[in-house]
């Protein structure tokens, strides 16, 4: 499990980790705003100058691109909402891994999180929530200021 | 397999993922897209994120956290 912390650094806030049965937070080096895990147990990450970094075990790892979100799913896949502006907040990524590129998905938002079978859902700017069904986005019900989803295929959301 | 793969039934309806403690996570693929409908549950936040069986982590406008254990959210006591 991993949080960011309140602590300001460079890169946004603290970044701590407790490994399964320890009990215990452990600092780990570098900071960042917005956090992701995979199902390896490593996070990744998004800081304050919207750099992305994946942590390799032993250190964190510069990934190419910007991004203001991140999410990755249980099967690994990673998305990121973008640094460029659109309607819907910020252009959107998925990515590539054997190209080790990141594919831009049309449409736009602000908060993102991935499914289990690897298709993102995310709240945009004006808190509409859209599901990837790997083709297109479809609106869902309700609004969203925050998206997250279990492995299980559970959405939740913080609300308007 | 290594941590993080997955297998998929033939027909495409649940996977089964190898998580790091060498357990399998089985979820219904899709799973998501079943309900259209929204719970409201107590309480309220910034942020959120779900572990794999379905429970969320909430994080207050404080920076404090909670997770939901399927009933009601428990503090959770953060490095800092």
């Amino acid at each position: 499990m991993w949080h960011i912390g309140k602590g300001k650094e460079g890169g946004g806030f603290g970044i701590y980790r407790m490994l399964p049965g320890s009990g215990k937070w452990v600092k780990i080096p570098g900071s960042a705003l917005r956090l992701a895990c995979g199902a390896d147990g490593n996070a990744w990450v998004v800081n304050k100058q919207n750099n992305i970094y994946q942590y390799t075990g032993k250190g964190w790892k510069r990934i190419p691109g910007k991004a203001n979100d991140i999410g990755v799913g249980h099967d690994g896949t990673v998305w990121v909402i973008g640094n460029s502006i659109e309607n819907g907040g910020f252009s959107i990524f998925r990515r590539d891994a054997a190209k080790n590129s990141w594919e831009k998905i049309s449409g736009s938002g602000v908060r993102i999180s991935v499914g289990p079978d690897g298709n993102a859902w995310i709240a945009n700017k004006a808190t509409k929530i859209f599901s990837y069904d790997g083709a297109k986005w479809n609106q869902e019900t309700g609004g969203a200021n925050d998206i997250g989803c279990g492995s299980d295929g559970s959405i939740w959301v913080i609300g308007t | 397999m290594k941590a993080g793969q997955c297998l998929i039934s033939k027909n495409s309806k649940y996977t089964a993922c190898l998580q790091r403690d060498g357990n399998f996570v089985v979820h219904k693929k899709n799973a998501g897209n079943l309900s259209k409908q929204w719970k409201k549950i107590p309480g309220s936040g910034m942020n959120i994120d779900v572990d794999v069986v379905g429970n969320a982590f909430g994080q207050n406008k404080f920076g404090a956290m909670y997770k939901y254990d399927g009933s009601k959210w428990n503090k959770i006591y953060g490095g800092a």
